[in-house]
């Protein structure tokens, strides 16, 4: 937590992708930790990500990475998903989290 | 800092195919050049080799679909990888959808080898698109 804090500006916004119930923009530590816990409520933690590539320059970093999503229930997401920051300062000031698979990412979360 | 070769590389191909220079486009593109676009209307897909990813292009110019990038917001690149971050309209005149786009390219010798597309507004541009 302490780590979060120190990586996140303070008004930094996470927009998370899509058109699930878990989308939408959320802004400040608390909104984001209210997000990760209702990720791994609907998973049950059966979340993983397999990073492929990480590129940066003096104003964002890009993760390109393999995210598996799974639920309870048998539904599953993996696709090619992109995470994108927006850096200032040696800061996160913005995320943007997207799927490869908007659909079925959309599906196995809704 | 200086953009990576393949990064200034890449944006100089977008800047040109924002500006319809299909030339300068294609000569950036690997001959077996394979591109991935995602969502699920007429032109989504995967299409294989240069003469398919360019005449996805020419296909959807004759249907009336325009592709406009209206800001390049950055371009990250290193020996491997491009990503580019763009702002787009897509769509008919008419009913343009936008979205922030990631483009995605596996960049080889100076050439787009891979590309892959993720939209953040996909649903729309299907819906636009048909």
């Amino acid at each position: 937590m302490d780590t979060l804090k120190e990586l996140l500006t303070d008004d930094a916004v996470w927009h998370s992708g899509g058109h699930s119930p878990l989308s939408g923009d959320y802004k400040g530590l608390g909104e984001m930790l209210s997000l990760f816990a209702r990720f791994f409520e609907l998973t049950g933690g059966d979340m993983s990500q397999e990073l492929h590539a990480v590129l940066a320059d003096d104003e964002h970093a890009v993760v390109l990475l393999k995210q598996h999503i799974g639920r309870p229930d048998g539904r599953s997401y993996d696709g090619n998903d992109v995470h994108v920051f927006h850096i200032a300062d040696g800061k996160v000031t913005e995320f943007w989290g997207l799927s490869g698979d908007e659909a079925a990412s959309d599906a196995a979360l809704s | 800092m200086t953009d990576h070769p393949n990064a200034a590389a890449t944006r100089a191909a977008i800047e040109a195919f924002s500006k319809g220079d299909v030339e300068s486009m294609a000569a950036a593109l690997a001959e077996d050049a394979v591109w991935h676009i995602p969502g699920s209307n007429r032109f989504s897909g995967e299409f294989r080799g240069k003469a398919a990813v360019l005449g996805r292009f020419q296909q959807m110019g004759a249907a009336g679909l325009r592709t406009s990038i209206d800001e390049i917001h950055d371009v990250v690149g290193n020996d491997e990888h491009v990503v580019a971050l763009v702002k787009i309209s897509i769509g008919p005149a008419e009913a343009t959808a936008s979205a922030n786009a990631v483009w995605v390219m596996h960049v080889a010798d100076g050439k787009m080898l891979e590309f892959w597309g993720l939209n953040d507004n996909q649903g729309e541009i299907d819906r636009v698109i048909g």
